[in-house]
């Protein structure tokens, strides 16, 4: 495959001069593309009916059903803030944006700040062994969770696993974990500035981007190694 | 009473003429149809009509549509995830010979997390570090995006040769 023909392939690609004036004259106008109402009216007009017909309860009155949270197999959608059981009344329903899982995920990211261990850290602090939701974030989420079902503990400190396989550079693992001190100092008493001193100190602690990247193993177990245990 | 008609910046006019054909290029591709690559270019230049933002040079005019017509045309694709996908003619409606639209074809099959950079980086020549910021991913991201992406087009050529 030669990746050199991408390019004159797309570049055949061009718009008209019909296209490009209807576009600057657009600019000129400000207007968007007008609404079809001759295809739309028709089509809600039906809608309507049809709710109408076979389910007025729908517009005239919101049932306790309706209020109560709706479980989709994706998650709980919320419904009702101003619920009202009269048809006198005005209803009106909010519906929050719920944000599910899957839609996460397919975004690349995810709900929670997670810092589940990938592998038993042994002898060594639990950091050694996680990779904090504000790193997953650099890379691509479907490409990290094929890379987590490889890593272990043979393979060293979990994050410098991480950095060497995705290319993580200095900067934006600086900001990564600049970001996830951030998220510590308003979970609990705040990141810790040094080493813990006990386990119950460990959950504070944030990456030495100093000793991560000099991607010296020996140097990283060190420094990692929970002299406390 | 006749409609007092706005008159249009020269910036915009200069624009359209521009990167016009470099948006449309990117949205046919992400799209992979006509139609919604054209409403996808002109929503992206009456974006920038309307917000009129102010840019430190012309490189950074370029990645603020790029930026804004990328957006749109993912919009476009959530909107269209259930409806059928684009035909085999439409796709060679862009192309004028058959090897060219047979790249076109493999491109426009890609995931569009693939389809895009290679396209940034291909046709546009933008280099990984500068592809990261327009699409909002770390660089380490665009690298991995390029490898697989380059991985899965020479499948498909394989698997098209046969």
């Amino acid at each position: 495959m030669d990746f050199d023909k991408i390019k004159p392939a797309v570049e055949e690609i061009q718009l008209s001069e019909i296209q490009q004036e209807k576009i600057i004259e657009a600019c000129r106008n400000k207007k968007r593309k007008s609404f079809n109402y001759k295809l739309w009216i028709p089509i809600a007009a039906a809608a309507m009916f049809a709710v109408v017909i076979f389910s007025p309860g729908f517009i005239f009155r919101a049932s306790e059903a309706d209020m109560a949270p709706q479980e989709n197999g994706k998650g709980y959608q919320y419904l009702a803030d101003n619920c009202v059981d009269s048809a006198d009344e005005e209803i009106n329903i909010a519906v929050e944006d719920y944000i599910t899982e899957e839609i996460c995920s397919a975004q690349g990211y995810s709900l929670t700040v997670s810092v589940e261990p990938l592998f038993n850290s042994g002898v060594y602090r639990e950091i050694y062994s996680v990779i904090p939701s504000q790193f997953v974030w650099l890379v691509d989420f479907e490409e990290y969770e094929n890379w987590k079902k490889t890593v272990n503990a043979s393979g060293g400190m979990a994050m410098l696993q991480f950095v060497e396989h995705f290319g993580i550079t200095r900067e934006e693992f600086d900001s990564a974990n600049e970001a996830y001190k951030a998220y510590i100092d308003s979970t609990s008493s705040g990141a810790l500035k040094d080493k813990p001193q006990n386990s119950n100190q460990e959950k504070r602690e944030i990456f030495n981007a100093d000793i991560v990247y000099s991607f010296d193993r020996k140097i990283i177990d060190e420094y990692y190694a929970a002299s406390y245990k | 009473m006749p409609v007092k008609k706005e008159k249009i910046s020269p910036d915009a006019q200069r624009a359209v003429c521009e990167y016009g054909n470099s948006l449309y290029r990117l949205c046919s591709v992400m799209t992979g149809n006509r139609e919604d690559a054209n409403d996808a270019v002109q929503e992206c230049f009456l974006k920038y009509v309307e917000k009129a933002p102010d840019f430190n040079d012309l490189e950074h005019e370029k990645a603020w549509l790029i930026r804004v017509a990328s957006n749109i045309c993912k919009d476009i694709l959530r909107k269209r995830k259930h409806q059928s996908f684009v035909s085999l003619d439409e796709i060679r409606n862009f192309g004028s010979c058959e090897d060219n639209a047979q790249i076109l074809e493999m491109l426009i099959s890609l995931e569009e997390k693939y389809r895009i950079v290679i396209h940034l980086h291909y046709v546009e020549g933008y280099k990984a570090r500068e592809i990261a910021p327009l699409l909002g991913i770390s660089e380490a991201a665009v690298k991995k995006r390029l490898q697989r992406g380059r991985e899965a087009l020479k499948e498909i050529y394989e698997k098209e040769a046969r």
